[in-house]
């Protein structure tokens, strides 16, 4: 049997899978990035090392890489593939649900909306510039209201009565949320009247001028929060779906383009123990002044990513 | 001794710089040619600019802050037919008035037209035994150059696709560029034309199926590589074939001629024009679909009014038509990350479908 991996790198937390040749789930890791892609991508393959059948470890044919830190660590790890996320999340939920029509996808700091005909990609958004109404929104002010993310679920159902959140921009809603606060609001209804909120904001930045077509398949890391599905079902008036590995299904999706990219020989899963080095610089070799990513394993240059000619990279 | 200097967009820069070096009179008067566009003076330009203006407000006026900083003392400007058309004016007070430069400021456009007497009259403190004989002249030749470099890298850009090694036409191209700056006579534009394009077609080997992208929107994205983040140059090094109409000499020769034209096949969803090129985004768009391209990729500065006009527009049509518009606006980034990921998933869309 041939194994491939998968590991999809987000801003706040980084996934791992190994596929079987039928797409199987042979293992997953799910942890936090902490602002330092490296680090947690060592963890995560010392981790697959840890768990994973020396039968497992010996038949690695690909490694896929994802997320928004997919070219620093696909060049570290030396990924045979390396694709972006939202590619990766149609493919991934592809493989799980044929019949899907809707990919709503909210992560840590970035949401997109995927539309699907006849197992074809056909219109694709993705927030730019900022992130209101995605995960670190909700982590955030959670933690205001010194409430754990994963008890949101909790108040949502309990809540009778939610208050109204400005959706827009998330400066603003949080000054509404205080305000709510101020005034004697419920926690449980300030709580709901953020799920609300961030559902509020997606449908405003994605849904507009776009049919939303069952099924509905919601993913990513916030699509753990019952709160938030609550309340997109109610939004859509729409069964939605939540896969038991919705917070997997990026590195799923490129384990399984890897797979199809993979060559006969094998590869190692490993990262070595040494410092990894980044440095940004500005490239001296003409006036156009590229910015240029210096990769240094030790002391070594491993590679570098940015670099557009030949003059550069050197 | 005066320094003459002006703002840069893409390669267009030599071409100015040509013309200059025929009409000047050297033993007075040097010109400096500007940088490409970079972070530097992007970071110029978004320091001495309203946070709000379009982009190429801030590329062009932070180029004039670089060469006047390197010691230039005149600076030519243009103008056009949106917020452009002011360009000149608001940029001269902003670096008179407010950043205390003291050089002389020579604008050629007078509302939204070439203001030729008076530029005329403005031009000749750069050679005061200027006559409009000799100005014809080498304006002549230089519209026939202009007219050349378009060409010539028009054709580049339409057939990389087809070339098996793409250092050999990107080598051809810089030599190209080189032989702009000193080219000084209507036969050997004819003469290089030829020698140019028979190397091409020599390349032209590779006869693969490619897939098609159109690229629409605003003209200084479109012709200004730094500017939208490399997209061109990107598509091209991955192989695919791509095309844009807007270059400058259909901006400066044949968009008043093409009027009617644009606007004919823009007629079931425009009646009327909608500012500077918003019209010919949507037309463009158009005959792209009827020619049977995969995709198109809109792009525009931040606050560009006419292709925001257009863009409702386009998603219309993406949507009668059931065809991929990619829309993205550049600001002041200093990350083309997100940019990149965007196109990467664009063109894995249209290769998804035509596969199927």
């Amino acid at each position: 049997m041939k194994y491939f991996v998968g590991i999809d790198i987000g801003s706040i937390s980084t996934k791992g899978v190994v596929i079987d040749e039928n797409n199987n789930i042979v293992a997953s890791e799910y942890i936090w990035t902490n602002a330092s892609p490296i680090e947690a991508s060592k963890k995560l393959i010392n981790i697959f090392r840890e768990k994973c059948s020396k039968e497992i470890l010996d038949n690695i044919y690909a490694i896929g890489t994802t997320g928004s830190a997919r070219k620093l660590i696909g060049k570290i790890i030396g990924a045979t593939t390396i694709k972006n996320e939202i590619t990766a999340h149609a493919v991934g939920t592809m493989s799980r649900c044929k019949d899907v029509s809707t990919i709503i996808e909210i992560g840590g700091q970035d949401s997109k909306i995927i539309l699907i005909k006849n197992g074809v990609v056909i219109d694709y958004a993705m927030n730019t510039l900022c992130a209101a109404g995605t995960g670190a929104f909700l982590s955030s002010q959670a933690k205001r209201l010194g409430v754990e993310v994963e008890d949101i679920e909790k108040y949502y159902m309990m809540s009778k009565n939610p208050v109204k959140i400005a959706a827009r921009c998330t400066v603003f809603a949080e000054s509404d949320m205080i305000h709510k606060a101020q005034i004697g609001n419920k926690k449980e209804d300030l709580i709901a009247g953020l799920c609300n909120a961030v559902v509020e904001n997606y449908t405003n930045n994605f849904v507009r001028g776009r049919n939303i077509e069952d099924k509905v398949v919601f993913q990513g890391g916030v699509s753990k929060n019952r709160g938030v599905v609550e309340a997109f079902k109610k939004k859509l008036n729409k069964e939605i779906y939540v896969d038991e590995a919705s917070h997997l299904l990026g590195a799923l999706g490129i384990a399984i383009i890897a797979k199809t990219e993979a060559r006969d020989n094998k590869v190692e899963l490993q990262l070595k123990d040494v410092e990894y080095n980044i440095r940004e610089n500005e490239c001296k070799g003409c006036s156009n002044g590229c910015e240029v990513l210096y990769i240094f394993e030790g002391e070594k240059l491993l590679d570098t990513i940015g670099n557009r000619c030949e003059k550069g990279g050197k | 001794m005066r320094i003459v200097s002006y703002p840069n967009i893409g390669e267009y820069e030599r071409v100015v710089y040509n013309f200059l070096d025929r009409i000047i009179d050297k033993d007075n008067c040097k010109i400096l040619r500007p940088i490409k566009n970079n972070k530097k003076i992007l970071e110029l330009g978004e320091h001495a600019s309203p946070d709000n203006v379009c982009t190429p407000f801030k590329y062009t006026i932070g180029s004039m802050i670089n060469s006047l900083e390197n010691g230039a003392n005149v600076i030519i400007q243009l103008g056009g037919g949106c917020r452009f058309g002011y360009y000149a004016q608001v940029q001269e007070k902003i670096l008179k008035d407010d950043l205390n430069y003291d050089f002389t400021f020579i604008n050629l456009y007078h509302g939204n037209k070439i203001d030729f007497v008076g530029a005329l009259k403005r031009i000749k403190i750069l050679n005061p035994n200027l006559s409009i004989n000799k100005v014809l002249k080498e304006l002549y030749l230089t519209l026939e150059l202009l007219k050349f470099t378009d060409y010539i890298t028009t054709y580049i850009r339409d057939n990389s696709c087809y070339v098996d090694d793409i250092n050999e036409i990107k080598k051809i191209e810089k030599e190209i560029l080189e032989d702009v700056l000193n080219i000084s006579s209507i036969k050997e534009i004819k003469a290089k034309k030829e020698e140019y394009k028979a190397k091409i077609d020599n390349l032209l080997t590779n006869k693969e199926k490619k897939l098609k992208i159109g690229i629409v929107g605003e003209l200084y994205s479109l012709m200004d590589p730094f500017s939208s983040c490399y997209l061109e140059n990107d598509l091209i090094e991955k192989g695919y074939k791509i095309k844009r109409y807007t270059t400058a000499s259909y901006l400066l020769l044949d968009k008043h001629k093409s009027e009617k034209k644009v606007l004919k096949q823009a007629q079931n969803y425009l009646r009327y024009k909608i500012g500077a090129d918003g019209t010919e985004s949507v037309a463009h768009t158009l005959e792209l679909i009827n020619e049977g391209y995969d995709g198109v990729i809109h792009i525009k500065p931040f606050g560009c009014t006419p292709e925001i006009n257009a863009m409702p527009i386009l998603k219309k049509i993406s949507e009668d038509y059931s065809f991929p518009i990619m829309f993205y606006t550049f600001d002041t980034l200093n990350s083309d990350t997100g940019f990149q990921t965007r196109v990467e998933a664009f063109i894995d869309m249209l290769e998804m479908r035509e596969k199927k």
